[in-house]
């Protein structure tokens, strides 16, 4: 087979001004800068290079989409797939309490976009207080997951105020478009009927709901990636430059979403080589030639994982001494079966999304293999699907190959979604090989079965979504928080960061242990209306005797009275209890003050008291 | 064009100049020779109602006389306003939400609600301080003459007596009044360059979180802009076909504008420039009767005026300062003048972004008057009737500015008084938006001016809004906010309230209440109403202050009552640098036993 001649490319100076901004961005991204200032630029400066592609990426919208949006009349509308796409999203909704489901992930995801609407800086906060009537972030840390949704987040709190609900409606709006965009990839790959089909079997799968109802980055992925890869169709269809532009830079938000999913970048690549190749011109635009430099925040920020051993998490699982090996495949793929297959009851799968897809996936591949030659004469739709595959197999096996990567885990059950995606994508690819109308009548009617026997009643009873413990912990707080509507308390818990992103006052027990004179003041003084202590109990089952789990002890100076407590476990009981008193060591007991003292009649004298005590106010504050 | 005569011919009806002439005379020994001031008051207080009432129906009268020939042109936009009515609606959207509705300058905006409700129950003018229930019914007991015009506190009681008394009607009106401000705004900016213009304008203005702030309070700052804004466009209208009912409703306007903040009064001179440029493009003099009777129609205003100036307890002038306006005073407000336009940071709720634009405008402007060679695209054509109008009215802003710079509290970087920048940045967004389609000729001014203001959203104004420092931290607010909260909770169906602050929000929550210094007078009296359990709680209200930098909290002097009050402690908490505190009063000893301890000792 005779290649075709890259001479053309080579002789294009936008296509070395990309190499050239593409090599600065590896230099700067993964060598030129050192790990600790390269987490300080991120802080500073990620807000403003997500804002900037994000702008880049609508306007490149607006120039390839204008004219059909322009064109949109409410008869052209398909009202029965927006019925169906309407419906879908309700069903997913309805069944699952909104909240923070995934600890640490959810919250700092907040976290992040609450500093970037605040103060855009890219820090999860860990210190905030109301000093002088309005609740400020005084500290914080870096996260490492990627900016794109806290990006979108801190948008919605900077048009509608900040609220965590923020998350929870992101979300809640990202559902509707991401099932919008499964029934136009189905539509694309197989007609009217297999949208529909696509979009029934998401509306069954409840980890999806559980997904739409949580705080979380995995619908926002699952919408980047199907709307890079519809971009890549429209792009295969066109061939012009705003096309191109708008593909390039969702792949470029895409990459800012989750940390694997600058695997899709690779598809992209290869979409816009292919393309070059077959129209033997090059076609490039400024915003893509400088799209490398925008994507410099990502491997700036993973420097955290070489600074911080820890944000891997492997001392959460101490049997693993790399968070990615090939040994861990085979364990991982049972846990895959497990979820796939496993009860409903149990995991969020779909069985009939998972039996469809995995019968279908098969097929699909043989029918990529037998047509990869002819792809040109393929439909755009199928093109695209063809080259992501390639992101979609890549990041299976990078799961497989991860040492948390187990499926059926419910932290990890989520990881799943793009791979759901790809047994769908890949069920309605090989439909157009069933010319019969039947068929595809049988698979929708299949499909609206399985929701209704499997996919409504698993939602419904949502048992897979009990066992996991933290995500009642954080509805139990946030019971709390609504409870306790005037925010002016202060908060004692180890998880910290879930009180701050809810604008109330927190520290950890290890710091109130260790700065017990601060508390003391602040208690003496009524700094906050009270003080309480959020902490959690193991229950022995065979005495009943209670255990505080590591790190929530106080110790004997601090003089508690239960206020709330639940057993939200057989074997495990969270309790809330206010701060009465403090013994500190060799120290008289402290309370809070009664206003007693003779204040002087001086205005000035006043006005100057009042500044020595808030400045040491502010030094004592938690 | 031919020249038309500085003075035209005279061709008016000579009764009606003869009486023109005589109303200004007897306007001015009216309004300031011939009635004294008590008189004055009392007038006021009597007949304000009907006097503002009478001025706003023939108000509307006339506008709908102006409005009603030219159907064909304002009916079809409403019915579809495109695009701009998106972009309209947008911006009072993000204006609205930008601020909480809640009120924002401590007691201006109770005071004038507290007229407002006195408007609506009793049809007299008078903010009322002391108020009781008896037998049912809310009664005003004391009232007192505030010295705020009361056009705005008048529309809030309109608004009370067709939807009935609520302290939120206050946020309905003033959200109304900015989307009306903003459409204003922007016909008044398409009259003066094109539809981009006045969406520059308006954009400008939206994106500048002072707006949001008073947009979203109970206070009379976004009324004044949108009568402002109202007057400019009544004008305009007059300029370009001149005529009795156009001018009429320019009169009126005026004079309502007039009645809508203190300093107002002044745009009356603008329009007297319009009402004569009017006349010259007639070429008659049209004298309306509206116009005949002006001068008579602002007689309340100086009477009001006169008042004020003779009760300096309403000056709120701060310890040392002897007079309103003074010399002494410029220094500081030009410093702070500086710092409010240029302000970067999120703790003002300025726009820097405008005011560059608008320095860069003004040198435009003031390059293109003096050195007309080095600035060939610069023209101010003054025969074009928008120019006209925003130069008399605009010349009458930057005086008003001028004029705060010598007002003891006008420093527009205090956030109490930021909200007397608005009618300047009104005006500087309509000169930007003039100098950017001069501009346009040669380079893409305005494009870049939306970018610019794109940049500034979410660079400055978006992380100022999120913080709301320049509200959040009007801590009396909080405070106010916090003691009702609690006695709400108490349950206590019938609650006197003994506050250290003021009478007047509890007034409008319709609950009883005394100042401290008037509890430790009447404790008898209080002791009297505890024993035959008039009220179900007597609560009393006050501030605990740090005695030294560890806190040692104690009672403000100001707020201790005699030791003869007993006091329970029902609610603690921390505003800043001091703590409020709501005590139960649950006894007051007999005169006898409390003669053993003089007042001003600490109660228990």
């Amino acid at each position: 087979m005779k290649l075709p001649s890259v001479s053309f490319i080579a002789f294009d100076k936008r296509v070395w001004l990309l190499v050239l901004s593409g090599v600065l961005a590896i230099l700067l991204g993964f060598y030129s800068i050192p790990g600790t200032a390269a987490i300080l630029f991120v802080s500073k400066t990620g807000y403003w290079f997500v804002l900037a592609s994000f702008v880049l990426f609508v306007r490149a919208l607006w120039r390839t989409l204008g004219e059909h949006m322009r064109g949109l009349r409410w008869r052209s509308v398909d009202w029965g797939s927006a019925a169906i796409i309407g419906l879908g999203g309700l069903v997913l909704l309805v069944h699952e309490t909104f909240g923070f489901k995934i600890i640490m992930d959810e919250i700092m995801l907040l976290g992040t976009s609450m500093s970037m609407h605040f103060d855009r800086t890219v820090l999860t906060p860990m210190r905030g207080n109301d000093i002088q009537g309005a609740f400020v972030i005084l500290d914080g840390i870096m996260d490492k997951r990627p900016l794109f949704f806290p990006f979108l987040l801190s948008l919605i709190h900077d048009f509608t105020g900040y609220r965590p609900e923020n998350a929870f409606v992101l979300n809640g709006l990202l559902t509707f478009v991401f099932l919008g965009l499964v029934n136009l990839a189905g539509r694309l790959l197989a007609g009217r009927v297999a949208g529909w089909i696509a979009v029934i079997l998401f509306a069954g799968l409840p980890l999806l709901g559980q997904n739409a109802t949580g705080g979380g980055f995995e619908l926002l992925n699952l919408v980047m990636i199907l709307a890079t890869m519809l971009l890549g169709v429209r792009y295969l269809a066109r061939r012009d430059e705003p096309a191109m532009t708008a593909f390039c830079l969702s792949g470029l938000l895409l990459a800012q979403v989750r940390y694997e999913s600058t695997l899709y970048l690779l598809p992209v690549a290869l979409v816009v080589l292919w393309v070059w190749l077959g129209e033997r011109r090059v076609t490039l635009s400024w915003p893509v030639i400088f799209a490398p430099l925008l994507l410099l925040p990502y491997p700036l920020q993973h420097r955290i994982f070489e600074l911080r051993t820890s944000a891997w998490q492997l001392e959460s699982k101490p049997d693993y001494g790399t968070p990615f090996s090939l040994r861990y495949v085979p364990e991982n793929l049972s846990h895959a079966a497990s979820f796939f297959f496993g009860n409903p009851k149990n995991q969020p799968s779909s069985l009939v999304l998972s039996i469809l897809g995995f019968v279908a996936l098969p097929f699909f591949l043989l029918l990529l293999a037998k047509k990869v030659r002819t792809l040109r004469a393929e439909s755009p739709a199928f093109a695209s699907l063809a080259f992501f595959t390639i992101g979609f197999a890549g990041q299976f096996v990078l799961m497989m190959a991860y040492f948390w990567g187990k499926f059926d885990d419910p932290v990890i059950r989520r990881l799943s979604l793009p791979t759901n995606l790809w047994l769908v994508l890949g069920l309605v690819a090989i439909l157009p090989q069933f010319p019969r109308a039947a068929f595809q009548r049988g698979l929708l009617a299949l499909a609206v079965l399985g929701l209704i026997v499997s996919g409504v009643p698993s939602m419904a009873a949502h048992a897979y979504s009990q066992e996991y413990l933290p995500g009642r912990e954080i509805a139990w707080c946030r019971q709390f928080i609504a409870d306790h509507p005037r925010k002016d308390y202060l908060m004692i818990d180890s998880n910290s960061v879930l009180w701050i992103t809810h604008e109330i006052s927190a520290t950890s027990p290890v710091e109130a242990r260790r700065r017990i004179d601060a508390i003391a003041f602040h208690m003496r003084n009524h700094t906050f209306s009270a003080i309480y202590v959020c902490q959690r109990f193991n229950i022995d089952p065979d005495t009943g005797g209670m255990t505080l789990r590591d790190g929530d002890d106080l110790g004997p100076e601090f003089v508690l009275e239960p206020v709330r407590e639940e057993r939200l476990q057989v074997l495990t009981l969270d309790r809330i209890s206010r701060l009465v008193e403090l013994r500190p060591a060799a120290k008289a007991a402290v309370k809070p003050d009664d206003g007693s003292a003779v204040v002087p009649k001086d205005p000035k004298k006043i006005e100057k008291l009042r500044r020595d005590y808030l400045e040491k106010f502010v030094k004592e504050l938690p | 064009m031919p020249r038309l005569p500085l003075i035209p011919q005279v061709r008016a009806d000579n009764r009606r100049l003869l009486l023109f002439v005589l109303c200004g005379v007897l306007a001015i020994l009216v309004g300031f020779v011939a009635v004294p001031v008590q008189v004055a008051e009392d007038l006021i207080e009597s007949t304000g109602y009907f006097y503002i009432a009478g001025l706003f129906a023939l108000f509307v009268f006339f506008g709908w006389r102006v409005a009603q020939p030219r159907r064909e042109v304002w009916q079809p936009w409403l019915r579809r306003p495109g695009w701009t009515g998106v972009a309209l609606a947008a911006a009072t959207v993000f204006v609205l939400c930008s601020d909480p509705f809640r009120h924002k300058i401590l007691f201006d905006e109770y005071v004038l609600q507290a007229t407002a409700w006195h408007m609506h129950a009793t049809k007299e003018i008078g903010t009322v301080i002391r108020a009781y229930d008896l037998f049912g019914t809310w009664q005003p007991i004391d009232t007192f003459l505030d010295k705020r015009p009361y056009f705005f506190a008048f529309l809030l009681s309109l608004v009370h007596d067709l939807t009935g008394y609520r302290l939120a009607n206050a946020f309905f009106l003033n959200g109304a009044l900015a989307a009306a401000f903003l459409g204003l705004t922007f016909w008044f900016g398409r009259q003066l360059t094109n539809r981009t213009g006045g969406l520059v304008s308006v954009a400008l203005l939206a994106t500048m979180p002072l707006l949001g702030q008073n947009a979203t309070s109970a206070g009379m700052e976004i009324h004044n802009l949108t009568m402002l804004a109202f007057t400019m466009c009544a004008a305009l209208l007059y300029l370009r076909a001149p005529g009795e009912d156009r001018l009429a409703l320019l009169c009126l306007s005026t004079v309502l504008l007039a009645q809508s903040r203190y300093e107002s009064a002044a745009f009356a001179l603008s329009s007297a420039i319009i009402v004569v440029a009017g006349w010259r493009r007639a070429g008659r003099i049209i004298l309306p009767w509206a116009l005949i009777f002006t001068p008579l129609l602002l007689v309340p205003y100086a009477w009001q005026n006169r008042v004020l100036s003779a009760t300096p307890l309403l000056w709120q002038l701060q310890e040392g300062q002897k007079s309103r306006f003074a010399l002494s005073y410029l220094e500081g407000n030009l410093e702070g003048a500086w710092k409010f336009f240029f302000n970067f940071g999120p703790s003002l709720a300025n726009s820097w972004w405008l005011s560059a634009l608008s320095l860069g405008a003004l040198l435009w402007v003031g390059g293109g008057v003096f050195w007309r060679r080095r600035f060939p695209h610069f023209a101010l054509r003054l025969e074009r009737a928008p120019e006209t109008v925003g130069l008399a009215y605009g010349l009458v802003v930057a005086g008003n500015l001028a004029m705060l710079m010598f007002y003891y509290w006008s420093r527009l970087d205090d956030t109490i008084a930021s909200r007397f920048a608005l009618p300047s940045y009104f005006i500087m967004a309509l000169v930007v938006a003039l100098v950017l389609q001069q501009l346009d000729r040669r380079w893409p001014a305005t494009r870049l001016a939306f970018i610019g203001t794109g940049i500034f959203l979410f660079v400055s104004a978006l992380p100022a809004i999120a913080h709301r420092l320049y509200t959040d931290e009007n801590l009396v607010m909080q405070e106010v906010q916090w003691e009702h909260d609690v006695i709400a909770s108490t349950g206590a169906a019938r609650v006197l309230v003994i506050s250290n602050k003021s009478t007047i929000p509890w007034v409008l929550w319709k609950i009883p209440a005394l100042i401290t210094g008037v509890a430790r007078d009447r404790a008898e009296q209080i002791r009297w109403h505890m024993q035959h359990h008039t009220f179900d709680e007597v609560i009393v209200t006050q501030s605990l202050r740090p005695t030294t930098a560890d806190g040692n909290f104690g009672v403000d002097p100001d707020d201790l009552l005699p030791k003869s009050y007993h006091l329970e402690t029902i609610a603690v908490k921390r505003f800043g640098g001091r703590v409020a505190r709501l005590c139960r009063l649950v006894s007051i000893d007999p005169p006898a036993a409390a003669r053993a301890h003089p007042a001003g000792t600490p109660a228990s």
